[in-house]
């Protein structure tokens, strides 16, 4: 088990390592670079970019700005934004990070909250008019743009009622609407799986036989078609982590909140290198962490589950 | 019954008759059958026959926008800056006056042409490499797999808008950012399949009589692992196009003037609150397309791969 976890945190590693190395990559090849942005239109000298260009070391090779760069990092120190001058990317990174993860995870619970019973239910009373329509609406959820969705709301709500803020995160009633549509595509296909799910489990021996011996139907359902039906769902959560965080950087961008993902928006729109680099390897890590975890809960939850 | 009683008619045939010609045709009975069976699932599934049809009328759309559209879909009209539906215009004009049902129309064809073009990239990058990893094993599977694991665990919208800002936001490069990233679970698929058709008598038999590994490979097992490639390759078409929509939106997709339906509500957003017939129309076609996509993919799959059934 040691071992096993071990080997999986080196891979992670050397992926994490691959996506950085990756994006920096790119972004050296890009045309221009932070100091281009930086100077726009003002009126400086070749000699005064020369020498910005060397104080950053942006006139050494590639690879050793890498290191450099990784060196720092490692340390905490991922540099400061070129666009808004003088301010550590730490700071603001960690800042907006909070903010995300106070989003995400209220949408989550949102959710679980909502998928799970609806799930249940729509598996047990099956070809109910409750399934069909929970159903209905949950490959409907899956097909609708987070985005448009985000927008709809914000001109019903803000525009037409004129009961809730459109955009900021200044107060409770402001995370209203962006916890709403991050939670929907989640719930959607939560609510799809926990019924397929339950469905499976529901057809196994050991639910006939716990009917077989007298068991009245609730103990049934929550002791043992539930605890079963519930494993695969919420374990699947970790692995989509990748997919929230997607969510996270459209769903901020319409509501300007000021989390990770708009904050990543805005530093690739103006090409802040130091910004992009720091949070596309919070997200990197964040999603190996998360399969890892994931993995393991999943070995741990389950013994049938056998770890090579 | 009718399916059962033609089945063992067709296996009959090839186990006790020596003629090549009989055993051939009772092949093609057993294949078209099977084929009909498949159709017969897919009609009885009223929601994909839905989906199918809007398919039909939105590729009408994207083949010939101008015989539909009633203006240029880039044409300006001046004074109509954010104009409510009219006569004239009968979605109303967006915030620099251009006409709304002309753009939305003349977007069905960047959407399907993104959602097509790029999920045909993802389905034979990750078609070939889930088949050589399946198929080879070992070293070349590790490595493969590796390679696999890594993309996944890239944080995939967030690459994809750094890529598109550095190569340059356009149509062409969405189409091969999409399409050199979001193959991994056509490999993944893939893999498995081939790992276990590898060990199967007729691939061993193939093989035995000195057939080389791309013979194997593309005559033998790939045909044994369309259904699910096809499954996967249907619903791909739908979040395809909501990525697309997605970076458009967030101004790093298709530029314009070119019309697609995440950029007008790119360009919806900042004007939500006083025009919002900007953005009704092509978010209603973007969910709808992919709601066409999942219910015809929900109804292959019920047709061609019934082990994967909800």
């Amino acid at each position: 088990m040691l071992t096993y976890i071990i080997r999986r945190l080196l891979q992670g590693i050397v992926v994490i390592l691959l996506v950085t190395i990756f994006t920096f990559g790119l972004m050296h090849l890009a045309p221009g670079d932070p100091i281009d942005v930086m100077v726009g239109e003002a009126r400086v000298t070749d000699e005064q970019i020369e020498r910005i260009r060397a104080q950053w070391g942006l006139d050494r090779p590639v690879h050793e700005q890498y290191i450099v760069w990784l060196g720092n990092a490692l340390q905490g120190d991922f540099g400061q934004s070129v666009v808004r001058r003088g301010v550590d990317v730490s700071d603001m990174v960690l800042e907006a990070t909070w903010v995300t993860v106070q989003l995400n995870v209220l949408a989550m619970v949102l959710s679980i909250g909502v998928a799970l019973p609806v799930g249940m239910i729509a598996a047990i009373r099956r070809y109910s008019s409750f399934d069909y329509f929970s159903m209905m609406g949950a490959t409907l959820g899956v097909a609708l743009p987070n985005f448009w969705v985000g927008l709809m709301l914000i001109f019903l709500f803000a525009g037409m009622l004129g009961i809730l803020p459109s955009s900021g995160l200044r107060g409770p009633e402001y995370y209203i609407l962006p916890v709403i549509v991050l939670a929907l595509e989640q719930t959607a296909l939560l609510a799809r799986m926990m019924r397929s799910s339950t469905i499976d489990v529901m057809t196994q021996d050991f639910v006939s036989v716990a009917r077989a011996k007298g068991l009245a139907e609730m103990p049934v359902i929550f002791r043992h078609i539930a605890r079963n039906a519930l494993l695969p769902v919420v374990t699947i959560i970790g692995y989509r982590l990748s997919f929230i965080l997607s969510g996270t950087i459209v769903v901020e961008t319409v509501f300007s909140v000021p989390g990770l993902g708009q904050m990543f928006v805005t530093s690739v729109q103006r090409l802040d290198y130091q910004v992009m680099q720091a949070i596309v390897l919070l997200f990197a890590v964040a999603v190996v962490l998360g399969n890892l975890l994931t993995d393991l809960t999943y070995a741990y939850i389950d013994p049938r589950i056998r770890i090579q | 019954m009718s399916e059962t009683s033609e089945e063992r008619q067709a296996h009959e045939s090839r186990q006790y008759t020596a003629g090549s010609t009989t055993e051939l045709a009772g092949l093609e009975r057993k294949q078209r059958s099977e084929f009909r069976r498949a159709l017969n699932r897919f009609l009885r599934y009223r929601a994909g026959l839905f989906g199918l049809a809007f398919v039909v009328v939105l590729t009408i759309l994207a083949v010939i926008p101008m015989v539909f559209s009633p203006h240029d879909p880039t044409e300006i009209f001046s004074g109509m800056r954010g104009a409510s539906p009219s006569s004239e215009h009968w979605l109303g004009n967006d915030h620099v006056g251009r006409d709304v049902l002309s753009r939305t129309i003349w977007g069905a064809q960047t959407a399907l042409l993104v959602g097509v073009v790029a999920t045909t990239m993802t389905a034979v990058i990750g078609v070939a490499i889930g088949a050589i990893a399946g198929y080879f094993g070992g070293w070349t599977d590790s490595i493969l797999s590796r390679l696999i694991d890594t993309v996944m665990a890239v944080p995939l919208l967030a690459i994809l808008l750094v890529l598109a800002a550095v190569l340059g936001p356009s149509l062409r490069n969405v189409i091969l950012i999409i399409g050199a990233l979001v193959w991994t679970q056509f490999a993944r698929v893939v893999r498995a399949d081939m790992m276990s058709l590898r060990e199967r008598d007729y691939v061993m038999a193939a093989r035995a009589i000195g057939a080389q590994a791309p013979r194997l490979i593309v005559r033998h097992m790939l045909p044994n692992i369309l259904g699910p490639v096809i499954v996967m390759f249907t619903l791909g078409v739908g979040s395809i196009i909501i990525l697309e929509a997605a970076l458009s939106f967030l101004g790093l997709g298709v530029q314009p003037p070119t019309p697609s339906w995440g950029r007008s509500l790119s360009d919806a957003r900042p004007h939500i609150l006083r025009f919002p017939h900007m953005a009704i129309v092509p978010g209603v076609m973007i969910t709808l397309t992919v709601l066409a996509f999942n219910l015809i993919g929900d109804g292959l799959r019920d047709a061609l791969d019934p082990r994967q059934r909800e």
